[in-house]
């Protein structure tokens, strides 16, 4: 039977009278996937089910297609960046690294040489002497994200992985994501930071109020917002009034708002044909078109779309 | 969108994991300033009542098995999971390939280590003192006190928030008192059954000539019961609650 890496069939989680998660059915395969939502959404409570760390109320979590609270040898397969700023302070990233990964099932020397080159992968190779409360709170991430992947595991968790790290660090986590992902593991990563996670992944998780409010690539997602058409917004060299009437002609374009000379704003119901459709036009009209941005393509705009929903 | 096979993991990884845990954690215990006052704290008392006090014998026995053994035990183990809980660290332990009971059973052993480092060795001065026959018996029944509470307060430790306080209120309120209670009551006790593992006698209060004092080999079952119960309790009940701090 086919199972996906991560899957939650119907999950439900209660703290006391409040329902953190609600009716949850999910499954998540291969690739980087962004989980998405405000706070208090549900986001770490999925993953902390996921991690075998909380046991659901209603419903069946599945890591590796085995349940993970009760059935310890799957999270062999596990990786977890937890989004608590938590370790054993003491002990240098080295050591705290090399210790977590001897729980993984690795001997001593096995487990060192993996830190060693985990800790390279993830910048650490020279500042993951230093004890772990001397750290930044840049490199305390990097030491978390190392302990997470340094058993080579096929599921990875990184809950709020670019918390505290500076502009260089993000770039990369950012990389890194990406290339745990091209690896063919499945890895599930929550972030406020929307284009930070648009920068890791076109596949999103919506949750709110503990529900799952939508899953999939963000421009199919987006694409469905049929009440909300896109916004595109043009500068050409020419006569941008009379290019706007043109513009009128075609089947998909809904409004057209002169916003200067050069300038021209249309709202669209099909943006790839807009896409097509606009430069066409300027060429058939001789328009010189300079610039075509569309400010509702991306995941902010599906992510405020989502969270203004009832 | 089928997973991969499950990475495998080497037989007996459980055990061995744990054994690595426990070493882990027992090398960052005896580093930690506690354990170090502790020990001074220990070294004075002993200078004191030696030297000041004059005690010897069945008395050093007294004082050191009976009293600052089960308050080592009570500050070492109730803290050995609330530590982590407070901490937020129990995560990285709990995420991985280990069974929670072997984590548990490391991380209680790695608390009770230092306890014996500091308990068994007053003991056994104290033993030696009071006879040749003394030491094992002294021994035995620090070490089994300090098994049986060990268990008992970090089972506290799973249980509630502020388990060092209620471990406290036990050891004054119950251990300490009822101890001295003529009678079947006294065998309620922990107190008494180490007591009488040790050999020591039950104190200089007008009523010890009425208390009776349980065969030795009984008292060493009893303790040795009592620590695996709640050592097991305590196995079961991380491997079936969720432990996290609470938002």
């Amino acid at each position: 039977m086919s199972e996906p890496h991560l899957s939650a069939r119907n999950v439900s989680k209660l703290f006391g009278p409040v329902r953190a998660l609600n009716d949850i059915d999910l499954q998540i395969g291969p690739g980087v996937t962004g989980l998405l939502g405000p706070n208090g959404s549900g986001k770490s409570t999925l993953m902390k089910l996921f991690a075998g760390e909380l046991l659901p109320d209603e419903g069946d979590v599945r890591l590796l297609g085995h349940d993970p609270f009760h059935f310890a040898p799957v999270r062999r397969g596990l990786g977890l960046c937890p989004e608590q700023d938590a370790f054993y302070e003491d002990l240098s990233g080295y050591d705290f690294v090399e210790a977590l990964t001897r729980l993984n099932g690795f001997s001593a020397a096995d487990a060192r040489a993996r830190t060693a080159a985990t800790m390279k992968r993830v910048g650490l190779e020279i500042y993951g002497r230093k004890r772990i409360r001397e750290m930044s709170r840049g490199m305390r991430q990097r030491t978390k994200i190392a302990q997470a992947i340094a058993h080579d595991p096929p599921v990875v968790l990184l809950d709020e992985p670019l918390t505290g790290a500076d502009p260089v660090a993000r770039a990369d986590l950012i990389a890194l994501v990406r290339a745990l992902g091209q690896e063919g593991r499945c890895v599930l990563v929550s972030s406020h930071v929307l284009h930070e996670v648009e920068a890791m992944t076109h596949q999103v998780v919506f949750i709110r109020f503990g529900r799952l409010r939508a899953q999939g690539d963000v421009f199919r997602l987006r694409g469905k917002l049929e009440d909300r058409p896109y916004r595109v917004v043009l500068s050409v060299s020419g006569d941008a009034r009379a290019f706007g009437s043109q513009l009128l002609g075609l089947a998909h374009v809904q409004t057209v708002t002169v916003l200067a000379d050069d300038r021209l704003e249309l709202t669209t119901t099909d943006l790839d044909d807009a896409a097509r459709g606009v430069p066409a036009l300027a060429q058939a009209h001789g328009v010189r078109l300079t610039r075509f941005t569309s400010p509702d393509a991306d995941l902010e705009s599906l992510y405020r779309y989502l969270v203004s929903q009832p | 969108m089928s997973h991969p096979a499950l990475p495998p993991l080497p037989a007996g990884h459980s055990p061995r994991a744990a054994a690595f845990w426990l070493g882990f954690h027992l090398r960052r215990n005896l580093k930690k300033r506690a354990f170090w006052l502790w020990a001074l704290a220990v070294i004075i008392v002993f200078a004191v009542v030696m030297g000041t006090a004059g005690l010897r014998g069945g008395g050093l026995g007294n004082l050191f098995i009976l009293r600052i053994t089960p308050l080592l035990s009570l500050f070492f183990a109730t803290g050995v999971l609330r530590e982590e809980i407070e901490d937020q660290t129990l995560t990285y332990g709990f995420s991985r390939p280990v069974g929670r009971a072997w984590l548990y059973g490391a991380r209680v052993v790695a608390a009770l280590v230092p306890v014996a480092l500091l308990g068994l060795v007053p003991a056994f001065i104290a033993g030696t003192a009071a006879g040749p026959t003394a030491p094992p018996r002294y021994l035995a029944a620090s070490a089994l006190i300090i098994l049986a509470y060990g268990g008992v307060f970090a089972l506290l430790g799973l249980l509630v928030r502020w388990p060092t306080w209620l471990g406290l209120a036990f050891l004054v309120a119950w251990e300490q008192p009822v101890a001295l209670v003529p009678g079947f009551f006294g065998r309620l006790t922990l107190l008494t059954h180490a007591r009488a593992v040790a050999g020591l006698p039950a104190g200089e209060s007008p009523w010890s000539g009425l208390l009776t004092v349980p065969p030795a080999w009984a008292s060493a079952l009893v303790l040795a019961a009592v620590a695996a119960l709640t050592f097991w309790l305590g196995g079961w009940l991380i491997s079936r609650r969720e432990y996290q701090l609470a938002k």
